[in-house]
């Protein structure tokens, strides 16, 4: 119950953002109205890393603890980060066809996010496979583990091509009138995760449970 | 106790003197990645100018593919036969059964490529520079590093060898990137230095995964029971 209230609340605050980013946020001055994807694209990729991050906090507490908890936190976690990644790129494209003409290219920060994509699509592939409930966690965190380990590397190495996506405004480069809608939107898509993880890892849970019942 | 590097030893020479009683493993690799340079250049029709640009990522493509059916098959006899109870018997250390692993599959693509080498420069008209040999070394550490800790994760399961292009080749950008730049300004001209860079990042790759392979080692050969 407590759970649902959460969710309503994330959901309406998700909204509230992007009320704000749609019509209070005004115009920009280069792009129109085009740029107001910036709202839901920039939060989703903060998020997306964000829970990639968590994901390998969770592979990293599996291998010390050997806790299946952290089995089910790394693979919730991944799970809502793929998810986003997907929006991130949908959404970039979406942008991108007024903006650059294309729905796609190969700049290095689109490939190394599409490369996320399928590393972690090979990633939740394997945990799907594994039917070895004792193996799997431990597979699957050494996976995560050193999938995560290329996530810095692949987007360092391509660093150094020249890039066509823009790089980050800061604060201090925005108005603050669009500062504001960008950092609610965060904070409501964050909001808005962390509902999913929790339903996420109840889900989890209940598996595990199944599982364990299944095999004894 | 039979010491940790004499393990290793003995896991890369049994691999090794089994690779050469049964050559015909090899040398189908061996063809495949032949097969896959012409099929390659036929594909992309004649013109010896942008084919002498592009050779060095064919080559490097057809590297990882053929590197693929050789991770494939590294641990089969491992997984057959009841070998793997055996080498638990023996109490093999993991690492050490990593690593003799890894150096067989580092010892076969070496061969691979130095075998392919000489195709290239004759489809492709190529000049060969001796340290080549550096970057073919850099790039076949990195490709059996994450290669054999994979295959050795996962090839015990049925849809394995399926999967492990699917989880390996986008590890393995950062490598096939490199490879081919450093490949690039070495058999073209480089005026602003900038192979270094990239074989910087294969260093630094190689280093870090071959580091985190060791640390993790010892999950690939858990035995189900075995957990703490």
């Amino acid at each position: 119950m407590k759970t649902k209230l959460f969710g309503i609340l994330a959901f309406a605050f998700l909204g509230f953002a992007h009320y704000w980013g749609l019509r209070v946020a005004p115009p920009d001055a280069l792009m129109g109205d085009v740029y107001r994807i910036l709202f839901v694209h920039v939060p989703a990729a903060w998020m997306a890393m964000l829970f990639f991050f968590l994901s390998f906090i969770g592979s990293i507490g599996y291998l010390i603890k050997r806790k299946n908890s952290w089995d089910q936190w790394a693979e919730s976690t991944a799970e809502i980060g793929l998810v986003l990644t997907g929006l991130t790129l949908v959404l970039g494209s979406i942008w991108g066809k007024p903006t650059w003409g294309v729905w796609w290219t190969w700049d290095p920060r689109l490939t190394t996010t599409a490369l996320l994509l399928i590393m972690y699509s090979g990633y939740l592939m394997i945990r799907k496979l594994i039917s070895d409930p004792e193996r799997r966690p431990k597979i699957s965190a050494a996976i995560g583990l050193l999938t995560f380990l290329n996530v810095p590397i692949v987007y360092m190495s391509v660093k150094w091509w020249r890039s066509l996506h823009q790089v980050q405004s800061s604060p201090q480069t925005m108005d603050p009138v669009m500062v504001l809608p960008l950092r609610l939107g965060a904070l409501a898509l964050l909001a808005v995760c962390l509902f999913f993880l929790i339903v996420r890892l109840k889900i989890a849970k209940e598996r595990a449970v199944r599982e364990e019942g299944g095999s004894s | 106790m039979i010491s940790f590097l004499s393990q290793t030893y003995w896991i890369l020479t049994k691999d090794l003197k089994i690779e050469f009683r049964e050559l015909y493993h090899l040398i189908s690799v061996f063809l495949f990645g032949f097969l896959l340079l012409i099929l390659l250049s036929f594909s992309l029709g004649s013109h010896p100018d942008l084919m002498k640009k592009i050779a060095p990522g064919l080559f490097w493509i057809a590297i990882f593919f053929s590197s693929i059916l050789m991770l494939n098959s590294s641990f089969r006899r491992e997984m057959e036969d009841g070998q793997w109870e055996g080498l638990l018997l023996l109490s093999i250390d993991p690492k050490a059964l990593y690593l003799g692993k890894l150096l067989g599959n580092f010892l076969f693509l070496l061969v691979l490529e130095i075998g392919l080498l000489p195709f290239l420069v004759i489809f492709f008209d190529l000049s060969l520079n001796p340290s080549l040999l550096s970057i073919l070394i850099l790039g076949s550490a990195g490709i059996a590093t994450v290669g054999t800790f994979y295959a050795g994760l996962i090839t015990s399961f049925r849809e394995g060898q399926i999967l492990l292009p699917l989880l390996l080749f986008p590890m393995l950008v950062p490598v096939l990137l490199a490879s081919v730049q450093a490949t690039q300004y070495l058999m073209t001209d480089d005026p602003f230095g900038q192979q270094i860079i990239w074989v910087r990042l294969l260093i630094v790759f190689d280093f870090i995964f071959l580091l985190g392979s060791i640390l993790l080692a010892d999950l690939m050969f858990e035995e189900p029971q075995g957990g703490k």
